[in-house]
């Protein structure tokens, strides 16, 4: 191809964008008129699909963010939750608390002294994504390797590959449900941390296999050749060479399915129960909460202090979910620059 | 796909693994094959433990209310009546809304992405449509029940009134009672679900062979030209899997929708987007922790049938994905 391109190009690969603008007088003469102006009009509805993108998650944060920020103190994070944050009739700073409901009704009266707290939600969501992880993260990685070690292209490899990327589309209410009729009416287990835990490995299961899978493939397979004239054979080859190689992928997925387990509502609504001590909190067999659950029951149950509490709840758990997702990038991008 | 294809394919292996069956490393190479065949098993196992326990369960509500449960939208509990049809149509049309505002938008900006923005520029979109899928269900709930329900609620009283003498327009926009309706929820799941389907988009646009663009742009072609002319028919059948994988999260997409969407009690065929209304996951999200016997029953079913609905849409989705794909790579 002969390519009018002066030679100094910024990247590697040039936008066509930038190829295009070299010849500007030819351009000029040749697109005009209407069709100039459609390209115009394009490429504005583009930037404005990107800003329309851009808006509500700015607005989002920014609102939880500005709105939880006088909340959350350390005290929010470790106390209990007060027993009368829901449907009460608890009186407070009224100006106050219209600035996080504007629909809020006041009672008239001294500020009672409430503590606000969501230490049980805090711990119980560390326990229960702590818990769902250890189940999901090794079966995930074992199927993932089952696919690109094992089975590759074969019947059944491509059948499972199918139903995970299947799998991950099941809503995640119906892996919620799915627990609640098998745990709990079924077996007769009784809500808990480890019910909610199990419905939500359910929920990380396939997108960990899938973005496994995906790391494994990157590694090269001269090093499973290698390993191979050897003499090792495959599970040596895997987990000494393979595994390894893969490890920051295998990392950065899992926690990306960990920060989407971290912050879903629906699979816990049936399976974990209640909880409002931290003491309460602190277990795997019994009944727990979760922050995101809890926001969803103040939000449902009114009451005076429950927006403010609500909000507490919400930064918090962005925080949570943000600085896991944030971190799985970093570990991302530190794997691609290799 | 590679040209360098690992030796170790299955062919191969059976003469090796005989010749080897004695020696050092055989025992732990099956145990580990062993464990991982099952790990990957167990995926088939869930969803079809999935698909049984919760019919199971539902089975009762299935067998007795028949075709009345699936095609009735008498909703009364309380005098054992269980018609999801209206639940049914709210979230087909909170989807139908979502897919119509997040398709163009997602597409929009999957193009900018791939053909118009810097390349400085491009991490940040990546950035940004990543924090939107990272964002939990219940934060936009949040954000919408508290600070976006009282300005909506003046807004849609504002917009009924403003149509009330035009006699189509007016049952679209009729009630505007309360800030949470069908609309609401709607714009809200149309954010959610832009994640998804900008980057399965964006996806499918890398697979525009590279010569195919010049192509079009050696002709003459603006760059808008270059893209109705060649990226959009080239990637047609993938956009479609995007969008219905879009429509699938749509329609299970739970807190969010059940915060936003007004919680009617027994939802009604209407094309009131204004008016209150409710979903199928968030009838059962409401619902299901205190039902119990034939309700129990009817609110899981309601689940069975949006689990069967979200498979089949899936299923669908993947296949076209997979299909247009592999044809993609064939004439690369």
């Amino acid at each position: 191809m002969t390519s009018v391109a002066p030679p100094e190009v910024e990247t590697a690969e040039p936008t066509l964008d930038a190829r295009l603008r070299v010849p500007s007088d030819v351009r000029v003469a040749t697109i005009k008129g209407r069709r100039f102006a459609r390209n115009r009009v394009t490429t504005a509805a583009m930037i404005l699909a990107f800003v329309l993108a851009a808006i509500p998650l700015t607005f989002v944060i920014g609102n939880v963010i500005l709105k939880g920020a006088g909340v959350v103190t350390p005290s929010f994070l470790t106390s209990d939750i007060p027993t009368k944050a829901a449907g009460d009739e608890l009186s407070g700073d009224c100006e106050r608390l219209r600035l996080y409901d504007p629909t809020a009704v006041c009672q008239e009266g001294p500020a009672p002294e409430t503590k606000l707290g969501m230490g049980p939600a805090v711990v119980g969501t560390l326990i229960t994504t702590a818990l769902s992880a250890l189940m999901a993260i090794p079966l995930g990685i074992l199927a993932a390797i089952y696919l690109n070690e094992y089975g590759k292209r074969n019947r059944l490899a491509t059948f499972i590959r199918f139903m995970t990327d299947v799998m991950t589309g099941v809503p995640s209410i119906v892996m919620g449900i799915f627990i609640y009729t098998l745990w709990v009416l079924q077996f007769g287990q009784g809500r808990s941390a480890l019910a909610a835990s199990l419905a939500l490995a359910c929920l990380m299961l396939p997108i960990v296999v899938r973005s496994s899978e995906e790391m494994l493939r990157l590694v090269p397979d001269a090093l499973r050749e290698g390993s191979a004239a050897l003499g090792a054979r495959t599970w040596k080859t895997t987990l000494r060479v393979v595994l390894p190689t893969a490890l920051p992928g295998l990392v950065s997925g899992s926690m990306l399915a960990v920060a989407r387990a971290a912050g879903e509502t629906a699979p816990v609504l049936f399976t974990i129960g209640a909880a409002n001590t931290v003491a309460q909190a602190t277990t795997v067999s019994g009944q727990s909460t979760t922050l995101s659950f809890q926001i969803y029951n103040l939000i449902t149950n009114g009451g005076t202090i429950s927006p403010q509490m609500a909000w507490g709840a919400a930064l918090t758990l962005i925080a949570i979910v943000l600085i896991l997702t944030t971190l799985a990038r970093a570990v991302s991008a530190r794997f691609t620059m290799r | 796909m590679s040209v360098l294809d690992l030796p170790q394919t299955e062919p191969v292996e059976p003469a090796v693994a005989t010749a080897l069956a004695s020696s050092k490393g055989a025992g732990p190479d099956k145990a580990f094959r062993w464990l991982a065949v099952s790990a990957g098993v167990l995926v088939l196992v869930i969803l079809a433990l999935i698909t049984y326990s919760t019919t199971q369960k539902a089975w009762p509500a299935f067998s007795k209310y028949g075709t009345d449960y699936f095609f009735s939208t008498d909703w009364r509990p309380n005098q054992k009546r269980f018609g999801i049809l209206g639940f049914a149509w709210g979230t087909a049309v909170i989807s139908f809304i979502g897919v119509l505002l997040a398709v163009p938008t997602s597409i929009g900006i999957a193009l900018f992405a791939t053909e118009v923005a810097p390349r400085r520029l491009r991490s940040t979109i990546t950035t940004v449509m990543d924090l939107l899928a990272a964002v939990p269900s219940v934060v936009f709930g949040l954000v919408g029940f508290y600070v976006l329900k009282a300005p909506l609620q003046d807004l849609y009283r504002s917009l009924a009134d403003a149509v009330a003498g035009i006699p189509v327009l007016r049952s679209i926009f009729g009630q505007g009672s309360a800030g949470t309706s069908l609309l609401t929820a709607g714009i809200v799941l149309a954010i959610m679900i832009m994640p998804i389907i900008t980057s399965v988009s964006r996806e499918v646009f890398d697979t525009v062979p590279r010569n195919d663009k010049e192509g079009a742009l050696a002709l003459g072609a603006t760059r808008s030209e270059m893209i109705t002319g060649v990226m959009i028919p080239h990637s047609l059948g993938g956009l479609t899997g995007a969008v219905m994988l879009g429509l699938g999260r749509a329609m299970g997409e739970t807190i969010a929708v059940t915060l936003l969407i007004g919680a009617s009690a027994r939802p009604q065929i209407t094309l009131d987007i204004l008016g209150a209304s409710d979903a199928m996951p968030s009838a059962i999200a409401r619902k299901l922790p205190e039902a119990s016997g034939d309700f129990q029953a009817a609110l899981i079913g309601l689940g069975v049938t949006l689990f069967l609905i979200t498979m089949i849409i899936n299923i669908s989705s993947r296949r076209i994905v997979a299909v247009m794909d592999r044809r993609m790579k064939g004439m690369a």
